[in-house]
Order: C-alpha cells, then structure tokens, then sequence
C-alpha cells in the first residue's frame, strides 16, 4: 500500500472491540493446540524419555544409556538400519522406473473416459487395505500361488521360485502400494507440461530423446523428486507389508519396533522408534534441499 | 491417425495396461480366493464354494472390530473435520504471531513413522491408564488424521474468495452467519475430500493401532493382521473380498463427489 | 448541510507500512464523493475503513454523528460494491440481491418486493432466478449494485466497480451510475484511479497521494485551481514552469521564470523570493490572433506539431528559452509550421501558483 515511514507515532486505541479483534483466533486455535500439545507433542516427549529412563520396566527405573548404547554400538543394528534403506532405494528406484512412464502415458491418454479409467486403476487400490492387498500379494507369489502356476504352466520353471518370505516379495509388493504416491505427483508435473516447448525444441534440431533428456526431464524433476520422497519415507517406515511378506527373514527398523513391543522391551523399541523418526526426519530435510534447488531451476527453465 | 502407430506411443501404452495389472491383480485374486473350497492357497482353486463367506459370518470377534474401526473412524473424522476447519480458519484468515511456528507444529505429526507414534502412545495410554481403551485408539488416529484436514483445508479457504465473506459482512452477517452462509458453501469440497480421506487413514490405520489394541478394542485391520499370522484360510479372502466391495461403492460415492485434479493435488501432498 | 461521513485524523498503518496518514474528511449528505488517487496512495484502504472492513490505527469515523471508528461492518449502515462484485456464486440472483433484506429477518413478501424493485432499479427486470455465472460483466455489475442499494444504506461505498470493464461498457456504467445516485439521493463514496472517470462523475473529489488528501473540491476546482503539482499533474495534463515570485499586487502574484516575468494566480500568495512552480494547462495557451487577447504574450518559434484527431498539440520555445506545449482545436492546424515565428501567451488567471 504505499511508503515505508515511521513519522508519525500512533497509539493503539482502547476498548474491548479493537481488543477482541487481536484475539480473535486464540479461541478458533485452542482445540488443535490443545490436542497436538496433550497428545501428539507429550507423545514424542514420553517417547524421549522413555529411551533414557525406561520407566514402566520392572524394578525402580532409574536414568540409563543402556538401550542407546545397545543399538549405536551393535552392527547387528546398523545392518538393519542398512537394509532398511537398501529397501527403501529399490522400492523407490522401482517405483519412480515405473510411475514416470506410466504418468507419461496417463498424461497422454486423448478420450477422457480411459483417462479416468487409468485413474480409477492407479487410485482405487488405495482404498483397499493394505493388509488386504498385502494378502493378495501372498496368494500371487507363494509357492502354489498364481504367478509360479503360470511360469510352471508355461514350461519356464519346474521347480517353484521363492518369491515370498525374501527380500523380492517385499519389493514387489511395496511398489504395488506406493505407485499411485509415485505416479500423481509426476502427473501434476507432467500435466502442466508445455507443449510448445517440446515443439520449440524439435524444432531447433533436436531428436525426441534429446528432447526429453534435455526438456521434458528436467521440467518434470520437481514431480519426480516429490514422488521419491513420499514414496521413500513411506517405505523407510512401513511395517505391515514388509512384516508379512518378509516372514521375519528380512529385519527392517520397523519390524524391530515390532520385536522389542512384543517383548515388552519398551525402552529399547523407544531407542529404535527415534531412529527410524530421526531416519525420516533427516531423509525429508535432506530432499526438500534438493527439491528447492530443482524448483528454482525448473522456475528459470520455465520463464 | 498416424500418432496411434508411433512405436513410443504404443511402447508407453503397453507399459500402462501392464501397470494396470499390476495394480489389479492381487485385488482380483483375492476375490478369487474367497470362493476357493479349499482351505489352503493353492491355485487354480480345486474347486469353488461359499464356505468361507459363511464361516466368516461366524467370525463375532471380527465383527466387533469391523464395529470398533467404524466408531473410531467415523469420530476421528468428524473430530478433525471440525477442529481443523477452526484452526485452518485461524491459521488461513487472520495474522497472528507465529503463525507459520503453529502450522509447522500442526503439521509435523505427518513426518513420523506411524509405528513410532504407535510406541509413544502405548506407552503414554499406559502411564494415563486408558491402554485397551477406544478413546486411545481415536485420539491416536485423529493426531494421523487432523495434520491432514489443515492442510487440505487450509488449501480450501486459501483458494476461497475472501471478498465475498467481506461482502456477506458487510451486508450484515455477523462472523458466524458470514462463515455458515458464504465460508462454508465455498470449502464444501475442501470438507468432502478431507473427511473421505480421514476416513480411510483411520480405517485402514495399522501401525498406530497395532500396540494399542486389546481384545476388548480390536480394530478390523489389526484383527486381519493377527489372523493372518495364525492361519491363511480364506476366511481373510472373503472379509477382503467384502471390504473390497465396500471400497468400490467408496470410489463411486467419491468419484461423484470429488474431481481428478483434486485428487491429484492431494496425492501430490502425500495423502498417506 | 448534513455530514454524513466524517473522518477525522485518520490513519492506518500494516506494520512498518504508512496506507493511510492522519486524513480528515466531511461527505456531505446525497453527494457523489470521489477519492482519486494512483494505486496504492491508500483510497481503498480509506473507503474500506468507512465501510468497517479495516479498523484505523489512529482517529475516528463518524457515521451521520454517531462514532463508529471500531464497528464492524456488520453494524454499520454501509454497503460497498466491491472491485470484483463479490457476487456470491452459490445463489441466484434474487437470493444476492435479498442477502442483506434478509439477514435483518423482513418479511418475505416484503423482501421479495423489494428485490423486485431493486432489479427495476437497475434494469434488470425478471432475472431474478438467474444464475450468476450466466450474467455478463455488466449485468453483474447491476446486480453488485443492486444487492448494496437494496439495503437502503446511509453510504454506498464503490470500490474501482468499473475498473474490469472494458471501455465502452464503462462510459455507460458511468452515466448509469450517475443518473442512479441522481435518482436514489444516496451518498456515493466513490474510489477510482482513473481521473476522467472521477471528473465525469463526481461532486467532489479528495486526490489522495501517500496516505494523505492533497486537495479537496468539485471537479472544475480540481482542474482549474491545482493547488499542488501533482494535483495539477494526475488530473489532466499540464506545463510546469519553475520560477520565482517577484512581487504581489491584487491580480496575484508576479513571477520570473528564466527570462520570462509574468502574473499568475495563486491563493495565499507566498511571499517574495520563494521559489514556485506555475501550472498552465495546454488547452489555456493561445497561439497566433488568439494570443493577442492574453495578458502574457511572446514571439515563439514552433518546434514541433502533432496531431491527435480531434485537437493538436505545438510545442512552442519562447523567450528566455522557455518550451511550452498548446493544444489547440485541429481546425487551426493550418498555419503552424514546425520553425515558425508566432505569437504565444495566456491569461493570468489561467497560470495557477502551486504549492510545491
């Protein structure tokens, strides 16, 4: 509105209307305060504590590193810490292999009845639940499931190939559930694409995969590097479908979790708790540095 | 109609139906599955019957989960839908100090691992006595389930016209009446896909619920989980193929209520 | 005359930012008030502040001699066309135009006949049931006005209403709105950028810049009587001459400017030695025979010509090195020729002494 300037000093006007109307959205803000500070916040701090002095432990608790030290100190652990992002890599390498061109395609797609039946495919298995699809999964892959029916069917194998209870299973299974959170944010990306500038650089000489390489990849990098990361931090802390489709022969932090709960190991699965939190945490700060860095790029390839 | 021969075109098309199936084949087999007469996995089924539909209808405790998932879904989204259509209007509509802190505060809870929320809030149930409560479970989903709400419905009254609750004010209507008549008609969409999308979070909500949940407050996913650890019969197959049929009449509903690029700015945002 | 809108030591600060500077103002009863201004120079800000959507840091708003300085706009007997309409797209357009009638719980028969009435009003007989979505820019803009007189408010507030129009839509809108205020008697506060618009329409017209109101009056005072420069610059067009006063006698003062000296009015003549500025719009330089009339009048030579249709424009160097530019009907083209000698001058009551 106009000039900087502190000529003129004013004093705030009295009465209750003026007062009520700073004030205004202290009520509007009490009850989500209220819950995220008495639930969420005294959550992670019981979490915090717990780890240091394991209180609901038989025996008078007293302070202790003991658990922090188990796990810092155990390669045991930091094998699993490994693995689990080992997994997490796959399952994103995979998922972004296959939701780039798959939202290609989408974004492609001229009658808007397939359209909304590729959407209708991609979304609706997000409304089934995991444990379901997990489950299905299971029935695809075991032993006498469907796809060692098919390959034994078609001559290619005689004996069955483990595909559940093994690294594979899990792989397999996690890109089915975490796709859609790869491909829609690529669509969005893709979706806005500018059609003249694909044409403008055909037209300058270049081959359809100088084009995409050199426009179309880099405009779409923001949509990529978000589905990476939802899909990534997603995998780092998933539980349910490693846990079944693992069969407890791969260890990842959240089965770890799992382990130490079913022991009643509580200040142990705290300390691992906080690593995973402080794995996601750290994974989400470190991409949104490079998400930042990709936009203003892509902003200026925009302009 | 040259475009329809280009070989990438096609290349791209081709790994789009394949895609396709992927994401459909373990939903239809599990449907499959449920009329297998046997009690084993095994493929082709050696025959088909509705034996497990049936013993699934003897399953009381998995009824009463179905039961406990639905109460404690239905609150958490009624409870974040309202809280957060409060806080949003607050953190949206006025200019206070520390605004972006509080929102940063709000949001956070998105950033953790479910099953490390799901640790902190045994071990919080534990201390304030109500572990094996429903009241645990819910205020445990509504932390996944309010984040959430503000952020989409923060989006809402962003793209909201301000001036037309300016205009309503200054035809008359008090704060109250300007937000039930003017505010509330314009986030309708914000309210249907936040409420749908809480829903399902809640529904589906595994992690969190898995160290909270007794006999007596069992929910549906975690029930499923456990059974499927004991045994494999299909029983599980005909409760999926159930819940899979409710999921569809769930898209139907949502599909007339919200649009594709709602939806895509939402899974953009990382609707979990 | 009746006050109806009085402001008094007015001022609105965002933070650090100054939108609003101590203003003081009296709208008179049933007159069509402007505040003109370039953007940002805090006219909304003022006309907002009026209407209770923004609250002054500073001062106080009387309303027809009750204080409403922190009223908000829901108690207010304003109502404001806003600068996008605002039009609520949820309901028709009878249900706009009865939003007001309604939240004050009249009648339905009586709300009805009113929004009837209103429409009637703005010429827009049976589309009630309309849609907003199907209305074109200038119906909306009816009905905008309609939903605001319908509430029979003291003021109507109207925010650049025209500002999305194109032009020849907006010459319209504006005789329309003029023989409505006419016809109605309301109290227009009108805001605009546009200095055409507020000269056509106004009774008065406050030019703001910066937070503060430079001048107040009718159009013709605005135009003919600038009392400061950017006055006399945002309103029409003018050639600034920087000199010095010289002396005063009862026709206003003497001024030398370079070479030239000459006398111009000026209210409140400033004493002599200061350093002024002389305002004299094109249109009131006289070249050839017509000059002869003038009281100050020189030899000039034509530096250049150009022709704008309906007037044309010389700008002519005269003594002491002194350019100034005339515009004069294009039927008196004829005869300027770019490096002529002609005589040039004006009238000492059409050269205005400005304030700073």
């Amino acid at each position: 509105m106009g000039r900087v300037e502190a000529l003129t000093v004013v004093r705030p006007r009295r009465g209750w209307r003026p007062l009520l109307r700073r004030f205004v959205h202290v009520p509007l803000l009490a009850p989500a305060v209220g819950l995220s500070i008495a639930v969420f916040w005294t959550c992670m701090a019981v979490l915090v504590v717990m780890s240091v002095y394991p209180f609901l432990a038989a025996g008078t608790p007293r302070f202790t590193w003991a658990a922090w030290q188990r796990f810092l100190v155990d390669p045991y652990y930091w094998g699993v810490v490994g693995t689990t992002l080992r997994l997490a890599v796959v399952v994103t390498g995979l998922s972004l292999l296959i939701g780039y061109p798959a939202a290609y395609a989408i974004s492609k797609i001229q009658r808007p009845g397939w359209a909304l039946a590729a959407y209708v495919v991609l979304f609706a298995p997000i409304l089934v639940s995991v444990v379901v699809r997990t489950y299905g999964w299971l029935l695809l892959l075991s032993n006498t499931g469907v796809v060692n029916y098919v390959l034994r069917a078609l001559g290619l194998i005689r004996e069955p190939i483990p595909l559940i209870f093994n690294t594979t299973g899990i792989v397999i299974a996690m890109v089915h559930i975490l796709l859609p959170f790869a491909v829609f944010p690529i669509l969005s990306v893709v979706g806005q694409l500018e059609r003249d500038l694909k044409d403008a650089a055909m037209d300058l000489g270049a081959t359809r995969w100088q084009t995409f390489r050199r426009v179309t990849l880099p405009l779409t990098l923001p949509g990529i590097i978000a589905g990476a990361q939802i899909v990534f931090t997603l995998t780092v802390s998933a539980f349910v479908t490693p846990f079944l489709m693992g069969g407890g022969k791969v260890q990842i932090l959240s089965g770890l979790i799992y382990r130490d709960m079913e022991a009643v190991n509580l200040g142990f699965a705290a300390v691992v708790a906080l690593v995973l939190l402080t794995l996601a945490a750290a994974i989400l700060a470190a991409s949104n540095l490079l998400a930042r860095r990709t936009y203003s790029r892509a902003e200026v390839a925009r302009a | 109609m040259r475009a329809r021969r280009d070989p990438v075109r096609l290349t791209l098309f081709v790994l789009l139906g394949l895609v396709a199936v992927f994401m459909l084949a373990p939903i239809i087999f599990v449907m499959v599955f449920a009329f297998s007469s046997a009690s084993y996995l095994i493929f082709p089924p050696p025959g088909y019957s509705l034996r497990w539909f049936a013993k699934l209808f003897q399953q009381e405790a998995l009824f009463r989960a179905a039961l406990n998932s639905l109460v404690i879904a239905a609150t958490a989204t009624l409870v974040s839908l309202i809280v957060g259509t409060l806080a949003s209007l607050a953190l949206v509509r006025y200019q206070f100090f520390g605004r972006e802190v509080l929102r940063a505060l709000f949001l956070a809870p998105l950033i953790v691992p479910r099953i490390a929320f799901g640790v902190a809030m045994l071990i919080y149930a534990v201390v304030l006595g109500r572990f094996g409560g429903l009241d645990s479970l819910i205020l445990a989903h509504l932390m996944v389930t309010l984040p959430f709400a503000i952020s989409i419905l923060s989006a809402a009254l962003v793209s909201a016209d301000r001036s037309l609750e300016e205009a309503a004010a200054d035809l008359g209507a008090s704060p109250l009446v300007t937000f039930w008549k003017v505010t509330l008609p314009q986030i309708r969409t914000g309210l249907a896909v936040s409420g749908f999308f809480a829903f399902i979070i809640s529904w589906d909500q595994v992690e969190t619920s898995l160290f909270l949940v007794k006999t007596e407050n069992m929910t549906l996913p975690v029930a499923m989980f456990y059974y499927l650890q004991r045994q494999q019969d299909p029983v599980i197959a005909a409760l999926s193929a159930c819940l899979i049929g409710a999921a569809v009449a769930a898209a139907v509903a949502m599909a007339v209520t919200i649009s594709p690029r709602d939806l895509q700015r939402i899974l953009s945002a990382g609707g979990r | 005359m009746d006050v109806d809108v009085e402001l008094r030591d007015v001022s609105k600060h965002f933070g650090d930012v100054v939108a609003v500077d101590r203003i003081s103002l009296q709208i008179r009863r049933g007159e069509f008030f402007s505040l003109l201004g370039p953007s940002g120079c805090g006219k909304t800000t003022t006309l907002r502040m009026i209407g209770g959507l923004e609250f002054p840091t500073a001062g106080q708003i009387v309303l027809r001699g009750a204080v409403v300085t922190d009223l908000p706009a829901y108690r207010r007997s304003t109502n404001m066309v806003f600068q996008h309409l605002a039009l609520f797209p949820h309901l028709t357009v009878a249900e706009n135009i009865a939003f007001g009638l309604r939240l004050r719980r009249l009648p339905p028969a009586v709300v009805a006949r009113k929004v009837e009435q209103a429409l009637q009003l703005v010429d827009l007989p049976g589309y009630g049931g309309r849609e907003i979505h199907q209305l074109s820019g200038g119906q909306k803009q009816r009905v905008a006005i309609a939903r605001a007189l319908v509430n029979e408010p003291a003021v109507l507030l109207l925010d650049e209403p025209l500002g999305s129009l194109d032009l020849k839509l907006r010459l319209q809108m504006q005789s329309e709105l003029k023989a409505l205020q006419h016809q109605v008697g309301t109290t227009f506060v009108y805001v605009t950028h546009d200095q055409s618009e507020a000269l056509v329409m106004s009774d008065r017209i406050a030019v703001m810049r910066a937070g503060r109101v430079e001048q107040v009056g009718t159009s013709q005072e605005i135009y003919a009587r600038p009392q400061t420069r950017f006055v006399a610059a945002f309103i029409g067009e003018a050639n600034f001459l920087e000199g010095r006063v010289v002396g005063a006698g009862p026709a206003g003062v003497l001024v030398r400017v370079g070479g030239l000296q000459f006398w111009a009015a000026g209210d409140g003549a400033p004493p002599e030695g200061s350093a002024v500025t002389v305002s004299i719009r094109p249109e009131h330089i006289k070249l050839g025979p017509a000059a002869g009339e003038t009281q100050n009048r020189w030899e000039g030579r034509i530096r250049d010509v150009a022709f704008m249709g309906s007037v044309v424009r010389a700008r002519v160097t005269i003594p002491g090195d002194v350019t100034v530019t005339a515009e004069l009907p294009s039927d008196a083209m004829e005869g300027l020729m770019p490096g002529a000698t002609i005589l040039a001058g004006w009238s000492a009551h059409h050269s205005v002494v400005l304030a700073d």
